[in-house]
C-alpha cells in the first residue's frame, strides 16, 4: 500500500516520472500547433517565392516585346470569335432558306468529283478521240462514255456522300441531277441549267450576307498578317534570349569536351566555342526596334478592322429564317461594341508600350491577383492570373450553397422540431451516412451520370425559362455546383441540428404557452434564437465546398476562363475552372522548384487562407451571437 | 363588459383552418426537404450498386467475379474477330492468346490502359496508406486527447492548441496535399535505408557500417510513408476531437477514487481512464479510417501512381531493413486514385464500364461499410456503458 504513495521516483534532468510523462502528452498535443506552423511554413516558402520570378517573367515579357504583341494576340482572337460567329450564322441561314439549292450545288460538285475520280481514263480517252479525226473512233468513245456514265449514274450511293444527304426530301431534284449527270460531258463541263438556276437563286438570297461576311472577314486581315510576322520576331527573340543566358555554360562544356579530342575535331570544337558570344546584357534595344516600328502600322491596322467591321456588322441582314443565325448574329451585334472598346483599350496599351519601362513589382503582384488569365500549357507564354480560378471557385460555392442552404437548414428544423421520433432516429443517421461518401464517388457519379440526366432534362421545352438551359457541355459549374451542394448538406445539417438542439426548453414552452401553433414557436422564437450557430454551420458549410477537390476536378469542365457576364444567369451552365482543381490537375506535371509549381502553391495559399478566415469567421460569430441562447 | 372578441377569450381555442393549412404546407415543404436529400443519396449509392453488382458476382459459382479481387490492373484489351464479335481481354490473356493462334484475325484492336484486370494493387496500396495513416494519427491524437482532457489547464496554451487544432479541421484537403508534396516528399528531412543514395538529393548519409548500406537523409519522395503521414495530419483534428469526447463520457469519480487510494496520475489515467475510455476511441478510429480511406487529394501528389506492375512487397529490394524502408518508400496505387484514373483521365469508352463500375462499387462499399461500423459500435457502446 505504501507504494502508492510514494511521490520520489528517479529523475531526469531535474524532471521526475510524472512530469516526463505530462511532457510526452503535452508535446503530441502541441504537435498540432507545430503542423500548423509547418503547412503555412512551407506553403509560403515556395509561395513567396513566386513573386520575384514572376516579376522576372513580366520583366522579360515586357523587354522581349512579348507584352506588345499579346495585345495584337489578343485583338486578332477576338476578331477571329466575329469571324466564326458570322460564318457559322451564314451557314445556318443559308441552309434553312436554301436547303434545296445548296444541295443541288453540293450534290452537282460531289457528282462531278465522282465522275473525274472514276472516269479518268475514259475521259482521257475521249478527249483523244475528239481531237482525232476518226469517227468510228469518236463514236466508240463516246458511247463508251455514255455507258460510263449510266453504270456509274446507277451505282451511286447517296448515303456515302454527305451533301447528296441534303437531297434527301428532294426527290426530283436528284432524279434530275441524275438526268443531267448522263448526258455530261466532261470536257465542255457545261453546269446544267437548273444548277446554274439553283446556284443563282441562293447567291441572289445571300447576297448581302455574302457583302456583310467577306467585310467582316475582311476587316481583320491587316492585323493578322502583322500578327504573324511579329510573333516569328518575338519568338526569335526569346529563344536568343534563352541561348544568351546559357552561352557561358555552353562554352564551358565545349572547351570541357575538346580537352579530350584531338587534332581536327579539337579544332572544330574550338572554333565553335569561339564563335559562343557572352554578353553581359542582352541588345533588347536593337532587336525589338522592328517591334517599335510596328506601332504605327498596327493603329493603322485597327483602325481599319474597327471601321471595315462596323460598316460590315451593319450590312448584316436583320431579318433570318433561321433561328440559330438570329441568335448568333444577335451576339455579333452585342459582341461590337465591348469588343471595339477593348480594342482600344488595348491599342493605346500596346501603343504606351516601352521595352525598357520598369516593371513594378506591385505591379507583378497586382497581376496574379487581377490576372484572368491563366495560361501554363503553351509554347509561346505563361501567364498566371488567380481571376478565372478564383471566380469559379465562388461560383460553383454558391450554386453549391443555393442548394444546400434551405435543403439543410429545413431538414435540421424539421428533424429536430416537427418530425416524430421515428423519423428522427431514422433519419439523422442516414444524412451523417452522406457525409461517409467520398467526394470521388459522387465526382464519379456526376460524370457518369448527372452531367447526362442534366443534359436531357435541359432540352425540354417546359424547362427552358431557367437560365443557361439547354446546356451545351455535359460538365459545367451547375453540375459540380449540385453535387458539391449534396456533399455540404450534412455539414450545415448536423451544426444547424446542434445549434437548434442547444435552444433552451424554455423558450419554446413559453411560446406554446402563449398560444402560439407550433410552427410558429419553431420559426419566431426557436430558429432566431439558435440563429448564430446556424450562421456559422453556414459558414462552415462553404468552408467544406470551397476546398473540395475531387467533384470539381472531374465535374467543373476544367475549362480556365472567365465567365461571359454578358451571359447573365446563363454563365452557371458554362464549363469553368477551379483553384483546387488546378492544383490537382497541374500539380503532378510540374517540376519541383519551378515558376509554375510555385504558383500553385500560391494558389495553395489562397486557398489556405481563405478557409482560415472561414473559419475564424464562424467562431467570432458563434462568440458573438451566442450570448442570445 | 361584452367580451373582446371571441378569439382572445378562449386561448386554447384550435387554429383557425388558415392557420391550420398553412402550418400543414410549411411542414411538409421541411419533410420534403429531408427526404429530397435522402432521395438524392440513394439514387446515387443506388446506381453505384445496380450497375456494379454485376461486375463483382456472376451467375454460376463461385458466384463471385475473384479475378477482380485477385488481378493486378493491366491493360484492356478490345478487338472483333473474324465473326465480327467483340471481345475484351485482359492483357495476360491476350498476349496467351496471340501466341496460341498467331493465325487468329484481329480486327480493330483497341487497348485501354489501366481499365482490365483486377483492384488487389489498389486495395493493397490504400491499406497500406491506411495502416500508417492510422498508426501515427492514433499515436499522436490519444496522447494529444489525453493532455487535453487530464493535464492541460486553462490558459494561454491551451486556447492556442484548441485553436490550431479547430483551424486545421478547416483546411482543404487538397493544401495537406500540397504540404505533404513540400515536406514529406520534396524535403530532405526524412532518411531512407538504402545501399544506394541519391547523393544529389540527399542532405548527407551516414554509412552504416557493419553492412554496406547508408541512412540517407534525401527524403521519401513519393511514397507510402509520405502518403500516410500526410493522410495522418488530416486527419489528426478528427481522431482527436473523437478521441476527447470519449475521455470525457469517462465519469469524475472514477478519476477521484482512483487518485485518492494514492496512484499516481499516470497510474489513474492508465487503469481509471483509458480502459474505460477504449470502446470510444475504436470507434473514433473506425471514423478515421473512413475519412482517410475516402480521400483522394491529399495523395494524390504524395503517393499514388496510376498503374504497377507488382506489388509493393514484390518490388521492394534487399533484406531486413532495407527492405522494408524500400517497400515503404514505394509510391502505390490507391482504390480512390485508380477510381480518378479510370474516370476522369481516360477518354471515355464504353470498354471501361466494368472496370469504373466495379471499382466505385467496391470502394463504396468499403467506405460505407466503416462508416456503419462505426455508428453501429457508437450506438452499442452509448447503451452498454452507463455509470
Amino acid at each position: 500500500m505504501a507504494k502508492h504513495f510514494q511521490r520520489k521516483g528517479q529523475r531526469l534532468l531535474g524532471l521526475d516520472k510524472q512530469s516526463w510523462i505530462k511532457g510526452f502528452f503535452g508535446s503530441n498535443a502541441g504537435l498540432s500547433i507545430v503542423v500548423l506552423f509547418l503547412i503555412c511554413l512551407f506553403l509560403m516558402i515556395e509561395a513567396f517565392r513566386f513573386f520575384p520570378a514572376h516579376h522576372e517573367l513580366l520583366k522579360v515579357n515586357r523587354q522581349s516585346g512579348q507584352e506588345f504583341v499579346d495585345h495584337i494576340i489578343d485583338e486578332a482572337d477576338g476578331y477571329q470569335e466575329f469571324v466564326s460567329y458570322t460564318n457559322q450564322a451564314y451557314f445556318a441561314e443559308y441552309d434553312e432558306r436554301f436547303e434545296k439549292e445548296r444541295g443541288i450545288k453540293d450534290s452537282w460538285g460531289a457528282l462531278l468529283g465522282e465522275i473525274e475520280d472514276n472516269g479518268e481514263d475514259q475521259i482521257e480517252v475521249l478527249e483523244e478521240a475528239r481531237d482525232g479525226d476518226d469517227p468510228a473512233v469518236l463514236e466508240k468513245a463516246e458511247a463508251e462514255w455514255k455507258a460510263f456514265l449510266a453504270e456509274l449514274t446507277s451505282e451511286v450511293d447517296r448515303a456515302e456522300i454527305d451533301s447528296f444527304n441534303r437531297l434527301e426530301e428532294y426527290p426530283e431534284a436528284w432524279n434530275d441531277l441524275l438526268k443531267s449527270a448522263l448526258t455530261y460531258d466532261p470536257i465542255e463541263e457545261e453546269t446544267p441549267a437548273f444548277v446554274a438556276d439553283a446556284i443563282k437563286t441562293q447567291e441572289e438570297g445571300m447576297k448581302s450576307f455574302t457583302e456583310a461576311k467577306t467585310e467582316i472577314t475582311a476587316s481583320g486581315r491587316a492585323l493578322k498578317d502583322l500578327r504573324a510576322k511579329l510573333v516569328k520576331i518575338t519568338a526569335q527573340i526569346a529563344e536568343d534570349v534563352e541561348l544568351d543566358k546559357s552561352a557561358a555554360d555552353r562554352k564551358a562544356a565545349i572547351l570541357e569536351g575538346a580537352k579530350v579530342l584531338e587534332g581536327e575535331a579539337r579544332e572544330a570544337a574550338l572554333a565553335e566555342a569561339e564563335k559562343i558570344v557572352i554578353r553581359d546584357e542582352f541588345p533588347y534595344a536593337e532587336r525589338v526596334k522592328p517591334l517599335s516600328e510596328s506601332k504605327e502600322n498596327h493603329e493603322k491596322a485597327a483602325a481599319e478592322l474597327r471601321e471595315k467591321l462596323t460598316t460590315g456588322i451593319a450590312k448584316l441582314p436583320t431579318k433570318f429564317q433561321s433561328d440559330k443565325a438570329a441568335e448568333l448574329v444577335a451576339k455579333i451585334r452585342n459582341g461590337r461594341e465591348p469588343y471595339l472598346k477593348n480594342l482600344d483599350r488595348s491599342v493605346q496599351k500596346a501603343s504606351e508600350w516601352q521595352f525598357d519601362e520598369k516593371v513594378g513589382f506591385l505591379q507583378s503582384i497586382a497581376k496574379f491577383f487581377f490576372g484572368s488569365k491563366w495560361v501554363t500549357n503553351s509554347s509561346w507564354t505563361e501567364v498566371y492570373g488567380l481571376g478565372p480560378l478564383f471566380t469559379g471557385s465562388i461560383m460553383i460555392s454558391l450554386i453549391a450553397l443555393f442548394v444546400a442552404v434551405p435543403l439543410s437548414i429545413g431538414a435540421a428544423i424539421y428533424v429536430n422540431r416537427l418530425a416524430t421520433r421515428r423519423e428522427q432516429t431514422l433519419i439523422k443517421p442516414s444524412i451523417e451516412m452522406i457525409q461517409a461518401i467520398p467526394s470521388i464517388v459522387l465526382g464519379f457519379f456526376g460524370i457518369m451520370v448527372l452531367g447526362e440526366v442534366l443534359q436531357d432534362l435541359s432540352q425540354r421545352p417546359f424547362l427552358s425559362w431557367i437560365p443557361g438551359f439547354p446546356i451545351q457541355d455535359r460538365l459545367n459549374a451547375l453540375n459540380a455546383g449540385l453535387l458539391l451542394g449534396l456533399m455540404a448538406v450534412p455539414t450545415i445539417f448536423t451544426l444547424c441540428e446542434d445549434a437548434l438542439n442547444n435552444v433552451p426548453r424554455a423558450f419554446s414552452e413559453a411560446s406554446l404557452a402563449l398560444g402560439a401553433s407550433k410552427l410558429q414557436t419553431v420559426i419566431r422564437v426557436v430558429v432566431p434564437s439558435a440563429i448564430s450557430g446556424i450562421l456559422a454551420a453556414v459558414l462552415l458549410g462553404l468552408g467544406r465546398v470551397i476546398g473540395e477537390t475531387m467533384v470539381v476536378l472531374l465535374v467543373a469542365g476544367n475549362r480556365i476562363a472567365m465567365p461571359a457576364w454578358g451571359d447573365g444567369v446563363s454563365i452557371i451552365t458554362q464549363p469553368t475552372h477551379t483553384m483546387t482543381g488546378i492544383i490537382a490537375q497541374e500539380m503532378p506535371e510540374v517540376g519541383a522548384g519551378t515558376l509554375h509549381y510555385r504558383a500553385l502553391f500560391l494558389v495553395g495559399l489562397v486557398l489556405f487562407s481563405i478557409s482560415l478566415m472561414i473559419n475564424v469567421g464562424a467562431q467570432k460569430i458563434i462568440k458573438r451571437l451566442g450570448h442570445a441562447s | 363588459m361584452p367580451p373582446e372578441s371571441a378569439s382572445s377569450a378562449n386561448p386554447f381555442r384550435s387554429l383557425s383552418r388558415r392557420r391550420q393549412i398553412r402550418d400543414g404546407a410549411t411542414t411538409g415543404l421541411f419533410a420534403t426537404f429531408t427526404y429530397i436529400v435522402l432521395a438524392c443519396a440513394v439514387v446515387i449509392i443506388g446506381k453505384i450498386c445496380f450497375d456494379g453488382l454485376p461486375v463483382l458476382f456472376k451467375a454460376e459459382a463461385p458466384f463471385v467475379n475473384t479475378e477482380f479481387f485477385t488481378k493486378k490492373t493491366m491493360t484492356l484489351n478490345q478487338f472483333y474477330t473474324a465473326e465480327g464479335e467483340m471481345v475484351r481481354m485482359d492483357n495476360d490473356d491476350y498476349l496467351a492468346f496471340k501466341e496460341s493462334n498467331p493465325d487468329a484475325v484481329i480486327k480493330d484492336h483497341k487497348a485501354f490502359s489501366y481499365a482490365g484486370g483486377g483492384i488487389v494493387g489498389p486495395l493493397v496500396g490504400t491499406m497500406m496508406l491506411v495502416i500508417v495513416c492510422m498508426s501515427a494519427a492514433l499515436f499522436i491524437g490519444i496522447s494529444a486527447a489525453v493532455y487535453l482532457n487530464e493535464y492541460a489547464k486553462k490558459g494561454r496554451a491551451l486556447n492556442a492548441i484548441r485553436l490550431s487544432i479547430m483551424n486545421l479541421a478547416g483546411v482543404p484537403s487538397i493544401v495537406y496535399g500540397l504540404f505533404g508534396a513540400a515536406f514529406f516528399v520534396h524535403s530532405p528531412f526524412f532518411p531512407v535505408f538504402t545501399h544506394t543514395p541519391d547523393l544529389e538529393k540527399a542532405l548527407f548519409t551516414i554509412p552504416l557500417w557493419p553492412t554496406d548500406g547508408y541512412l540517407s537523409f534525401q527524403g521519401w519522395g513519393s511514397s507510402v510513408l509520405a502518403g500516410g503521414l500526410t493522410l495522418a495530419v488530416m486527419a489528426l483534428p478528427v481522431i482527436i476531437a473523437a478521441c476527447e469526447e470519449s475521455l470525457k463520457a469517462v465519469p469524475k469519480g472514477f478519476r477521484e477514487a482512483s487518485l485518492a487510494l494514492g496512484a499516481t496520475k499516470w497510474q489513474m489515467i492508465r487503469t481509471a481512464v483509458l480502459p474505460y475510455a477504449t470502446p470510444g476511441i475504436l470507434t473514433a478510429s473506425v471514423l478515421g479510417i473512413t475519412r482517410v480511406a475516402g480521400e483522394t487529394a491529399p495523395i494524390m501528389f504524395t503517393a499514388a501512381v496510376a498503374g504497377k506492375d507488382k506489388l509493393p512487397w514484390e518490388d521492394a529490394k534487399g533484406s531486413g531493413l532495407y527492405w522494408l524502408s524500400d517497400m515503404m518508400t514505394q509510391s502505390v496505387q490507391a482504390l480512390p486514385y485508380h477510381i480518378y484514373v479510370v474516370t476522369g483521365k481516360l477518354p471515355d469508352d464504353p470498354a471501361l464500364k466494368d472496370m469504373q463500375y466495379g471499382s466505385v462499387f467496391v470502394f463504396l462499399l468499403l467506405v460505407i461499410g466503416f462508416a456503419m461500423i462505426s455508428v453501429y459500435l457508437r450506438a452499442r457502446f452509448r447503451n452498454k456503458l452507463k455509470w
